[in-house]
């Protein structure tokens, strides 16, 4: 950083140092606004987290005789509510990862692979002006323009005969949705993955791949020498980013799996349905679920903020 | 060196798609995959747990039966259901699946997936009626059934009537619910000093209405309106008891009187715009029953499913606690809804569900599922003696009924289609502010042919 | 090599490494020779890298907008398969006609310049609060950009119970400051603006995050200069710094419009079902509950193909900007 100050509350201060004392305190009351604001926000945006915590630990009684956002008190705490919720959301859990986790994993690499192929290579730009213009756009596509043929689509392949072997095995064959669903969340998140290590490669020093390249390595050589293995940082920020997606996402599920009855339901879709029956709203029900639903990207975005920042920012 | 890279990056490739394909068999070798695939194919003789038997011979697959029951009365309905009859068939093979969440949504959505996908089940819950036409060219035959069982004779007429549908049998009736029932709570309406039973006309329920506003806290009517459809009931109701049978049938037959339409939606609109709770439009029907229960309501219009969660509250009963009227106006009449087991044609099973569809339609399955349920049998010959005195004296009205209208909201008076543009109409129509003559014209637009 | 390279010209098989390629190039023989001289040297080479996933993207969505557009034409409804015989724009006609999609796209485009416009202004406040040089800016960001984390299938939860009528925060909230309750979900004129307040707190760190990036690109002479000039803070940031901020602005309305085309999991999560409150159906709920309840498939896919469009309307331009721009 250079000497060159910014407008902020530090360089004013250190401007302020020859300035009468008024100046300043008058600049440490701007100080303490600026954070009770910070904090006030902070609030904000903790208040609904907050409020879904405490009312997912008390009774019946408690959620409509005890103030939304006061911890549970003794006589109305309670962890059935979790319990509940964790019975019926444990299979979700694990479905959600058979298809969340490989189809992050395809969606990344083939995302590389695309990008590097047009970035990193020599040919037209004319040329790869439109293909990219295709991934970009892939990327705003909403999926309501797409969800017919997809079930369509997803109806004339036997898929299910296919797979007969699975289910051969005494594994449901709910699970042809999750399979469904790994192919379809792959071929939707490309774009956005392309996109993302598009820009990445885009500033990588060409210096060494040129090299490479006159050496006479082959683009594979050089994908696999070179560009991978200084890919990491960025396969960090895509398998992040692809991963809270695709775990995130309800309408895919809806029309592939369809029923939170299903074997093979994932979380979001239980969780959809979850604490509303003929017998009531179950609101501790639903906060209780909704945390554990939230807790996997949670832990990502806790562990990886950053990483999830640069994500989104991109 | 060329030769080295290529096979590693297809080794790798083979990983990733045998990872994508694979579920569950990581042990097997990655080439192995598509040979395992071929050979676990043809020489099956592990067909046991796996479902979604599509196409396959009849003898081996299991009786496949969705239903949307999953909570509360319907569940227990259910199991109550499986018992009656793993007792009766005990070595059949069987597959009970609850399809539950969005009311009946999700198992409409399935049930349409898999009919659409030539997969269909050996039988599924659904009403029957006019709601027969969405399932157009995908439902068999259950003629020999109906015939065999005698089924023409025990039932009655209305139930002949609409489970037929292009000249057959499309389905087998299990229960029926009323519509046209007005339930109250007995001290809030004795405190008001009101009679329910002087109630016999819908502006009498009205007067009925103003008088508990006036001398009572309570609410005078609950309603829960966060789903259009407790409106458009409510309308049904009012249409049955204020303008009378024919206007009503004339209504669903497609050719509506304007007039009775419009009066009906004024009674609508008055009950609605001054006498219900202030929370209607964000609760659902639970919370709305719940006013009835804790005595914060007077009155309550429901199908006679709302009866079944007073008798599960506690130190709450019938005639003590709570009482039911016919809905003013429709007395001597009791409004139809049938939850009913339709057949699939293409059927995976067709003997065994012969057989189940049988059943359905037996006093043993009947008496079974109803009496948890909260509905009576369709059938006119069944002893009633394990059903509490409500549902007693509801059986009774159902077979001395003079009429017995199909409802409107419940699948049997209009098809889905048109029973869809009707909650649109009350949508954007009549969910406060209540526009009667907008709503008057949706509703005539909706149903005329 | 020379046997190996035979085979690769005859099957056409671009599976092979640099050193055949230029051979190849040298000798000017075959198809993949023609295809790298017209579209450049590596073309053929680095294609399968690039081709697979193109033909993946290019099959799942833009094969699939062509056949959807196919399946609008049709009259396809309830069970079997489309009949592509007979092509109209019945089902067009039909929207058009039908109030229930009128109020629906009306209801989809405040939504999306609502929920756009609220969201850009206070990430805007929030990224030059942050950028203040605040100690703990790292805390503070972090939880602003939480709730993006978040599936709309949970915060669609939080929300329900935020604004739950006896016992939601909000109205106990308002009852405490004397004001009457709202029922913010069940008033149709109120529902649609209790969705936009929702979805700002689930996306306002967003904003932020990409202002924030933007405001940090801007050199600090820019500031100097303002300062010298004597310009006051508030006009300082109007005159100099937010014009700046064009390009951020941009690129972070085109992804919350996006998302506000999402929606559909709130709405869905919000009441568990496919209709919405009433108030706030928009084009993306109306499109699946035509397919998924109703069964009129060929309706709800020019439904879809006109939602496409009205996303198409934003991205277009945007897409244009950006190659104009040198980004693509």
């Amino acid at each position: 950083m250079s000497d060159e100050t910014r407008t902020d509350g530090g360089a004013v201060s250190a401007a302020g140092s020859d300035q009468p004392a008024g100046l300043l305190a008058e600049i440490d009351a701007y100080r303490v606004a600026l954070y009770l604001g910070l904090l006030a926000i902070l609030a904000f945006f903790l208040i609904p987290i907050e409020s879904g915590l405490v009312t997912s630990f008390k009774t019946s009684t408690g959620v409509s005789g005890t103030l939304p956002f006061a911890p549970p008190t003794p006589e109305v705490f309670t962890l059935a509510k979790w319990q509940t919720a964790f019975d019926a959301l444990a299979r979700g859990l694990v479905n959600s990862a058979l298809y969340a986790v490989p189809a992050t994993v395809i969606s990344a690499l083939l995302g590389s692979f695309a990008a590097y192929g047009i970035t990193q290579s020599n040919w037209k730009p004319k040329y790869k002006a439109p293909i990219l213009a295709l991934f970009v756009a892939g990327i705003f596509i909403p999926y309501q323009a797409v969800l017919v043929p997809l079930s369509q689509f997803w109806s004339m392949v036997p898929l299910q005969e296919a797979l007969g072997f699975v289910w051969a095995l005494g594994i449901s064959s709910d699970y042809t949705g999750v399979v469904e669903l790994i192919v379809t969340h792959v071929a939707y998140g490309l774009p956005i993955c392309t996109v993302l290590f598009r820009s990445y490669y885009k500033n990588m020093s060409e210096e060494m791949i040129e090299a490479a390249r006159l050496d006479g390595a082959s683009i594979r050589r050089v994908y696999r020498r070179i560009v991978l293995p200084l890919s990491g940082p960025m396969f960090a920020v895509v398998l992040i980013y692809q991963f809270t997606q695709i775990w995130n996402d309800l309408l895919f599920t809806l029309v592939l799996v369809q029923t939170e009855s299903s074997t093979a339901a994932p979380i979001v879709l239980i969780l959809a349905g979850l604490g509303q029956s003929l017998e009531g709203q179950d609101f501790a029900l639903r906060m209780a679920g909704a945390f554990i639903a939230a807790l996997p990207t949670l832990a990502v975005y806790i562990m990886f903020g950053e990483e999830f920042a640069e994500g989104v920012a991109t | 060196m060329t030769d080295d890279s290529d096979r590693l990056s297809r080794r790798r490739f083979v990983e990733a798609t045998g990872a994508a394909t694979l579920i569950g068999l990581a042990g097997c070798s990655g080439d192995g995959g598509g040979d395992g695939g071929d050979g676990g194919d043809g020489g099956s003789e592990n067909t046991d747990g796996s479902d979604g038997s599509d196409g396959g011979d009849s003898s081996g697959d299991p009786l496949e039966v969705l239903h949307g029951w999953t909570g509360g009365d319907g569940a227990a309905a259910a199991e109550a259901l499986v018992e009656a009859f793993e007792e009766e068939y005990p070595d059949m093979e069987h597959e009970f699946n609850p399809i539950g969440g969005g009311g009946n949504q999700n198992l409409d959505a399935v049930v349409a997936n898999r009919l659409q996908n030539n997969n269909p089940p050996s039988s599924f819950a659904n009403w029957p009626g006019k709601n027969l036409q969405r399932y157009e060219g995908v439902l068999g035959e259950a003629d020999s059934v109906w015939e065999e069982e005698g089924f023409e004779d025990v039932m009655v007429q209305e139930a002949v009537d609409l489970h037929q549908y292009n000249g057959a049998f499309r389905a087998v009736p299990l229960g029926s619910h009323r519509l046209n029932c007005l339930f109250y709570n007995t001290s809030v309406v004795e405190e008001a000093g009101v009679d329910p039973d002087s109630l016999t006309s819908v502006s009498a329920l009205i007067d009925a209405l103003e008088t508990v506003a006036t001398e009572t806290d309570a609410v005078p009517m609950t309603h829960g309106m966060s789903g259009t459809w407790t409106t458009t009931q409510l309308w049904a109701s009012t249409m049955l008891g204020k303008e009378g049978y024919d206007p009503y049938m004339n209504f669903i037959e497609g050719s509506p009187d304007e007039a009775a339409v419009q009066s009906a939606f004024e009674s609508v609109a008055e009950i609605l715009e001054n006498y219900i709770n202030d929370d209607a439009s964000s609760i659902g029907l639970t919370e709305s029953n719940q006013n009835i229960i804790e005595g914060n309501a007077a009155f309550i219009h429901q199908g006679n499913w709302a009866a079944g969660a007073f008798r599960n509250a506690e130190d709450f009963e019938y005639d003590e606690d709570w009482g039911f009227k016919t809905y003013p106006g429709s007395e001597g009449m009791y409004m139809l809804h049938f939850d009913s087991f339709l057949y699939p044609s293409n059927n995976p099973t067709p003997e065994k569900t012969d057989t189940f569809m049988a059943f359905a339609g037996s006093e043993a399955a009947q008496v079974a599922f109803n009496q948890y349920k909260g509905s009576i049998p369709t059938r006119t010959d069944v002893d009633m003696s394990a059903f509490g005195p409500y549902l007693q004296e509801t059986q009774e009205d159902f077979a001395n009924a003079e009429e017995r209208p199909p409802n409107l909201q419940h699948g049997l008076g209009v098809d889905s289609e048109t029973m869809s543009t009707l909650n649109d109409v009350i949508s954007s129509e009549f969910s406060g502010p209540y526009n009667v003559e907008a709503a008057t014209s949706g509703f005539i637009d909706a149903v005329s042919n | 090599m020379a046997s190996h390279n035979d085979d690769t010209e005859e099957s056409g098989d671009a599976v092979t490494d640099g050193g055949v390629v230029e051979e190849q190039q040298q000798t000017g023989f075959g198809p993949i020779t023609k295809l790298n001289e017209r579209f450049g040297s590596d073309f053929v080479e680095s294609s399968q890298f690039w081709l697979p996933p193109f033909l993946l993207v290019g099959l799942f969505v833009y094969g699939a907008i062509i056949w959807n557009v196919m399946i609008s034409l049709t009259d396809f409804q309830g069970f079997g398969t489309p009949d592509y015989s007979d092509l109209d724009l019945e089902m067009y006609a039909r929207a058009l006609s039908d109030s229930g999609f009128v109020d629906a796209a009306v209801n989809t485009f405040v939504l999306l310049i609502g929920f756009t416009l609220v969201t850009l202004a206070i990430g805007l406040g929030l990224a030059i609060l942050i950028d203040r040089n605040i100690r703990f800016e790292n805390t503070f960001r972090t939880i602003y950009l939480l709730p993006m984390s978040l599936s709309f299938v949970v915060t669609a939860q939080f929300w329900a119970w935020m604004y739950n009528f006896n016992n939601g925060v909000i109205n106990i909230v308002l009852t405490s400051v004397g004001l009457d309750r709202v029922d913010w979900i069940g008033s149709p004129n109120i529902v649609l603006w209790a969705v936009v307040f929702a979805l700002m707190w689930q996306f306002a760190g967003y904003a932020m995050v990409v202002y924030l990036a933007g405001l940090r690109a801007i050199p600090d002479e820019h500031y100097e200069a303002a300062k010298v000039d004597g310009a006051s803070t508030l006009r300082m940031y109007w005159r100099v710094i937010i014009p700046q901020l064009k390009g951020s602005t941009i690129s972070a309305s085109v992804v919350l419009m996006v998302f506000a085309l999402k929606a559909f999991d709130f709405l869905y999560s919000l009441v568990g079902g496919y209709r919405p409150p009433n108030g706030a159906d928009i084009l993306a709920t109306k499109m699946v509950r035509e397919a998924y309840a109703n069964l009129n498939w060929a309706y709800s896919s020019a439904i879809a193909i006109m939602l496409f469009l009205m996303a198409l309307s934003i991205v277009g331009p945007y897409l244009y900007y950006q190659y104009k721009e040198g980004h693509l």
